[in-house]
């Protein structure tokens, strides 16, 4: 078995943003909007007794994802690797997993009124391909690999260096990018790219809870749509989630 | 029926022929008023007027010949200040040259045993291949809902926006003229043919 | 069965005489395919590797091309031995240039004014006849060196080759007098050598790097970066010396904010500590190097303590660098810089910068600088050039070191505009951006204005575009092949091929074919005597013993023979006029020049007035990129870097739209505040080559300020010739009004500690694997 991760040192990160064209053109990530994304100057202080760090984040594949509950058709579902993932059949759009992501990893995408985010480039990984960041960083400061497996570079990053998690009170869900970087690195990403409280109302954030059939109404859909998605997920051999 | 796909396949060609950038043979189809009659007699309700003070305004062809040239140039290749009416379906569709759009197209030309011809330098989409391509159909005799289907997916669909923008843009009567025909021309055509269509089906 | 339509024509209603003009009507768009039924498309779903041409650093690519031959993406080749796979976001952008609706298509011949951009589509015969008459007609009335010749990369060598054939010495590249032109004097006056490109930086064994004003991060070379980076990861330590807190000076452990024009005089302290605390290489200055003693009484005075009053740098932070320095010698490696045309002295601020890096012994050795290797790749056979006449631009004369090889644009800009020596009757641009790229773009104008001819080659409407009478439109990188790029700086040395990803669009062409169908229309013909353009490069791959069709799957062929380092027990012969490296500079001394580098203040910023600073962006290159969909989306317009405190002081909030007036009273476009401590209060820094002025740019015109527009005036070089462009001064316009500093805020006093790079304590997680209670059904 294998759980995927990434690990990113913000010490070699240069922030020249190749990482994300890279996946721009490797999904069709329309302009505006990413399914990674960079910051590259966050400089405080005063001058000259400044510090700065690059920040590069994306889908956190957390071990428990604040976006696949809420889901009302099932689209968002998490393989066993790892793997966050939308089933874009099923999706209808509604956004309600892009309020819920603390990471703000996710997005409509307007030319197919369907949610995206980072994969982790399944389909490169597929063909044993890195991800198309990966592949592409100019610095080689992002790595991908299997925490299952103790001889994986990211292991040893994670386990033996301790590589840092993007958690704070607001989230505490286990995101599986982690991060490389200095104490003053991390202190400037702790204090403006820690993760987010999730805007969904408490009641929403539970797929059985009895909002439900407001929101399906809302959105036009039926129960009986959503036991064609149900179905629709066993026949392709994915792993349903929540029963 | 023979009469009427006669006609189509000179209009077509017609209208294909005089979005392909100018060169003398343009110029001449131009000064010989049959073409131009033959168009009015096509679309009587668009004004001819305006182009016919124009034509009779050139004595030469050369003359002719080369203010077509730079309204050409200006109206649809590079033109100033922005691009004002490429020729492009993609440019419509996605703002980009050769989009997914260009593809599908080609792929309709290849099914229909046709390439696009490497020395002429165009992409699929362009509206004069466009054009030609439904001149080649009508001349093989192919499918009426094939050709619907082109004209009204891959033509219309993006023609109307550029009426627009070559009716703001020109500053020639002609092009304005020549898009109203073809535009006016193929609108009638799909909803003849529609009617035929199924007519046949019943 | 289907009976031709065209049988029924006569039916028709139409008169016969236009039917016998219909009938000779050709549509000819689209031809019948010659194969089976079910062949779907060009099967071409594979990847093809090529060079990159987004910047200049030709990195290796892969183009992915599905079956109708459009490209879908580029990545990084594998097998490029500098960059192993990873590419920028420029080189992962590349298919929108060639894709961009904006871009050249077609031959035009200009039929309004100059500049009014009214223009017809011509065929390649007749705007080849048109160059070539025109050209013809020059060469007898003024002779061939009335022809000026702008070009850039390795796409322009065909042409310049045909120009050298057609006789003319005015080949001209912003590559030396804006760029890197007097740092490549610098070095070669010292050691023998010029630097070259990319940077022969042996960050690989490298314990220091040290940067000044270069930012790599910013300024990208994939290749660079990667050493750069895995350098940082193996520990070596990071000096960098900028205004500006760069992404680099934010890695480093000492940031040394200079006062902008004043690095002479931080090198010369740093040599007197070195010397005179007898930290530099002894044995390698006294078995290499001649004039040490006059070096030594020249930095008697140099002191940290001086150095601090000028340089605004605390003078313990200046000797503690040194001694680091020092310490770490000889395997430093001082980054030479890249674009260096800054203040008018920077040859010998190269000369400088050379001189301490001898003093640490680093040239020639590993984790320091390392050596150039050749690289065996014949040219074609041609005939000798004719002998031309002597240069218009000043190069080896008004300026004794510029360089005759590439010559200097501002030079002959100067000389078109004055018609001296000799008159300048025509400029044929080719991939260059004169307006953009040469500081002064209304001098420039003004001599566009007095060509008789003026023709540019290439893929997009720049403004220059505006002024031409013909335009010729290239092939893209992708869509080509060009000459065989050769790469020496590397430890082994390697050759890469560019070759055509997907047919050229519309009516572009290669360079190599623009180049030749001249040379024919010419009488030129014998100096392109190959066949095709895959058996030139044939022969010159023929030196290095491989084929085009071998290597054209990997895209690149290695040359295992580099020598990068000096073997120190054999004795070392140096290429300066002494054979051994030259602190002290003889040839410099007869020229009626500094023997050794001295420090002259450069002009004061007039009060209310900022110093202007400019620099690159990883999403951009030059003013070439900013048309790009994707890097547009990025980076639509440039913003204005301007010190918090002084920002604070002046009212002025982040974000907000200005203008800049420079001291000549010019007005740039508005430009963004971006309000960071991370800048030296008495400048502001932009990016280099927005506010496009062609309106046929959709995306990029006119966002942003152009800093090019803004250097009305230049410090010349007087060694190289180069334009010194960092002495423009601008002050702020807000609501048609200066806003006015009232006195300046003034230097760095407390300078608390150099920067840490502490890693935070140990958070240990247990592995996964080692749970056993969760191991078995996590999944979800």
């Amino acid at each position: 078995m294998s759980r995927y991760a990434m690990v990113i040192d913000l010490r070699k990160c240069v922030g020249c943003d190749a990482c994300t064209v890279a996946c721009r053109t490797e999904w069709d990530v329309p302009i505006g909007h990413g399914r990674t994304w960079v910051e590259q100057y966050n400089t405080v202080g005063e001058f000259p007794n400044v510090t700065s760090t690059p920040w590069v984040a994306q889908c956190n594949h957390c071990d428990d994802p604040a976006c696949i509950e809420p889901c009302p058709t099932g689209a968002t579902f998490q393989l066993v690797n790892g793997i966050v993932k939308v089933d874009t059949d099923l999706c209808i759009g509604c956004g309600i997993c892009v309020e819920a992501c603390p990471y703000d990893a996710r997005y409509i995408n307007p030319d197919t009124n369907k949610v995206d985010k980072c994969d982790f480039c399944e389909a490169r990984l597929k063909e044993n391909l890195q991800p198309a960041c990966v592949a592409t960083c100019t610095t080689n400061a992002k790595y991908f690999g299997d925490l299952e497996d103790p001889n994986s570079h990211v292991y040893k990053l994670v386990y033996e260096q301790g590589a840092w998690r993007n958690e704070n009170d607001n989230a505490s869900i286990g995101p599986n990018v982690y991060y490389l970087g200095t104490e003053e690195q991390l202190k400037i990403v702790r204090e403006k790219f820690g993760p987010r409280k999730s805007r969904l109302a408490e009641p929403a954030k539970v797929w059985k809870n009895i909002l439900k059939p407001v929101v399906f109404t809302a959105i036009g859909a039926t129960f009986a749509g959503q036991a064609v998605a149900f179905f629709n997920q066993l026949r392709k051999g994915e792993e349903p989630i929540d029963d | 029926m023979h009469d009427d796909e006669d006609e189509r396949l000179l209009a077509y060609k017609i209208f294909s022929k005089l979005f392909y950038y100018p060169d003398e043979h343009t110029a001449e189809l131009l000064l010989n008023g049959a073409v131009i009659e033959f168009l009015n007699k096509l679309q009587p309700e668009v004004s001819l007027q305006q182009v016919m003070e124009w034509l009779n305004g050139f004595a030469g062809e050369y003359k002719l010949l080369e203010t077509l040239q730079v309204e050409y140039t200006g109206l649809f290749i590079t033109s100033f200040p922005t691009l004002k009416a490429p020729l492009y379906k993609s440019f419509y569709s996605s703002k980009e040259l050769f989009s997914t759009d260009a593809e599908i197209i080609e792929d309709i030309y290849a099914e229909n045993n046709f390439e696009m011809n490497k020395e002429a330098y165009e992409l699929p989409d362009h509206l004069a291949v466009e054009l030609e391509f439904v001149f080649r159909l009508i001349d093989e005799a192919k499918s009426k809902e094939l050709q619907r289907d082109f004209i009204k997916k891959h033509i219309l669909s993006w023609t109307y926006s550029l009426k627009e923008r070559i009716s703001e843009n020109a500053s020639l009567p002609f092009y304005p003229y020549l898009i109203n025909v073809t535009v006016d021309y193929l609108t009638n055509d799909i909803k003849k043919s529609d009617l035929k269509i199924a007519r046949v089906k019943s | 069965m289907s009976i031709s339509r065209r049988e029924f024509l006569k039916r028709t209603t139409i008169a016969t005489g236009a039917l016998t003009l219909l009938s000779s009507t050709k549509l000819k768009g689209l031809q019948k395919r010659n194969y089976p039924k079910g062949w779907k498309g060009r099967m071409r779903v594979q990847e093809i590797p090529s060079i990159c041409e987004m910047c200049f650093w030709r990195c290796g690519i892969l183009g992915n091309v599905d079956k109708h031959g459009k490209l879908l993406k580029i990545e990084g080749n594998p097998a490029h031995p500098l960059t192993h796979g990873r590419l920028c976001a420029r080189g992962n952008s590349g298919h929108k240039l060639a894709y961009d609706p904006d871009r050249l298509k077609y031959p035009l011949m200009r039929v309004g004014k100059r500049g009014e951009g009214k223009f017809k589509r011509v065929s390649w015969g007749e705007a080849l006849d048109f160059l070539t008459d025109k050209l013809k007609e020059i060469k007898e009335k003024y002779g061939p060196e009335a022809v000026g010749f702008f070009p850039h990369g390795i796409q322009a060598r065909f042409f310049e080759h045909l120009m050298k054939a057609y006789g003319t010495p005015n080949i001209v590249e912003p590559a030396f007098a804006q760029c890197r032109g007097s740092r490549d004097v610098g070095y070669r006056l010292t050691f023998g050598n010029s630097v070259g490109s990319p940077e022969p930086l042996d960050f690989e064994n490298t314990k220091l790097m040290v940067f000044i004003g270069t930012h790599v991060g910013e300024n990208v070379f994939t290749g660079q970066n990667l050493a750069f980076a895995q350098a940082l990861e193996r520990g070596a330590k990071l000096i960098v010396v900028d205004p500006r807190f760069s992404v680099a000076a934010a890695k480093a452990n000492y940031w040394l904010p200079i006062k902008p024009g004043t690095d002479i005089a931080l090198l010369l302290a740093w040599m007197h500590v070195l010397i005179y605390e007898n930290l530099y290489d002894k044995n390698y200055i006294r078995k290499y190097a001649i004039g040490f003693n006059e070096l030594k009484r020249h930095v008697k005075k140099t002191t940290p303590l001086w150095a601090s009053k000028i340089t605004g740098l605390p003078a313990n932070l200046i000797t503690e660098t040194a001694r680091l320095m020092g310490k770490l010698a000889p395997e430093v490696g001082l980054h030479p810089g890249r674009h260096t045309a800054w203040y008018g002295n920077d040859t010998q601020r190269a000369r400088a910068m050379a001189i301490l890096t001898a003093l640490l012994g680093s040239y020639g050795h590993p984790g320091g600088i390392y050596l150039s290797s050749n690289i065996p790749a014949p040219h074609f056979p041609s005939p000798e050039y004719p002998k031309p006449a002597a240069r218009a631009d000043g190069a080896g004369d008004i300026y004794p070191f510029g360089s005759r090889g590439l010559g200097i644009t501002n030079g002959l800009v100067d000389a078109t505009f004055s018609e001296k020596p000799y008159p300048i009757k025509a400029w044929i641009v080719y991939s260059q951006n004169v307006l953009q790229s040469i500081p002064n773009p209304w001098k420039t104008k003004e001599a566009i204005n007095k060509l008789d001819l003026f023709v540019v080659v290439d893929v997009l409407p720049m403004e220059q575009f505006l002024y031409a009478d013909l335009v010729l439109p290239e092939a893209t990188y992708l869509e080509r092949y060009d000459d065989l790029y050769t790469v020496r700086n590397a430890k082994k040395p390697f050759a890469a091929i560019r070759q055509p990803i997907i047919d050229p669009l519309y009516e572009s062409k290669p360079g190599w074919w623009i180049a030749r169908e001249t040379a024919k229309r010419l009488g030129l013909e014998d100096y392109f005597e190959w066949d095709s353009i895959e058996d030139y490069l044939n022969f010159r791959l023929s030196g290095l013993g491989v084929t085009l069709k071998k290597i054209q799957t990997k895209g690149i062929v290695e040359y295992d023979e580099g020598k990068p380092f000096f073997d120190f027990s054999n004795p070392i012969e140096f290429k300066t006029p002494s054979g051994k490296i030259e602190l002290y500079s003889q040839l410099l001394k007869d020229y009626g020049f500094d023997p050794l580098p001295v420090y002259a203040p450069v002009e004061e910023v007039p009060k209310g007035y900022f110093r202007l600073l400019y620099g690159r962006a990883p999403v951009h290159s030059f003013a070439r990129t900013q048309n790009n969909e994707i890097l547009h989306g990025y980076m639509p317009e440039n913003q204005l870097w301007i010190n918090k405190q002084i920002a604070e002081k002046l009212g002025l909030s982040d974000g907000e739209y200005v203008r800049l007036e420079n001291q000549d009273g010019i007005l740039s476009d508005e430009i963004r505040l971006f309000i960071t401590p991370g800048i030296h209060p008495e400048s502001v820094f932009m990016v280099h080559g927005f506010d496009q002025k062609s309106p046929y740019l959709e995306l990029a015109y006119r966002k942003g300020a152009s800093d090019t527009y803004l250097m009305s005036r230049v410090e010349i070089d007087p060694l190289s010739g180069s334009t010194g462009m960092r002495v423009n001064f601008v002050r702020i316009i807000k609501n048609g009004e200066p806003v006015m500093v009232s006195g300046g805020v003034s230097v760095i006093s407390e300078f608390k500690k150099t920067r840490s790079d502490a890693r935070p304590k140990k958070h240990i997680i247990v592995p996964r694997i080692h749970q056993e209670s969760e191991a078995s059904d996590e999944g979800c």
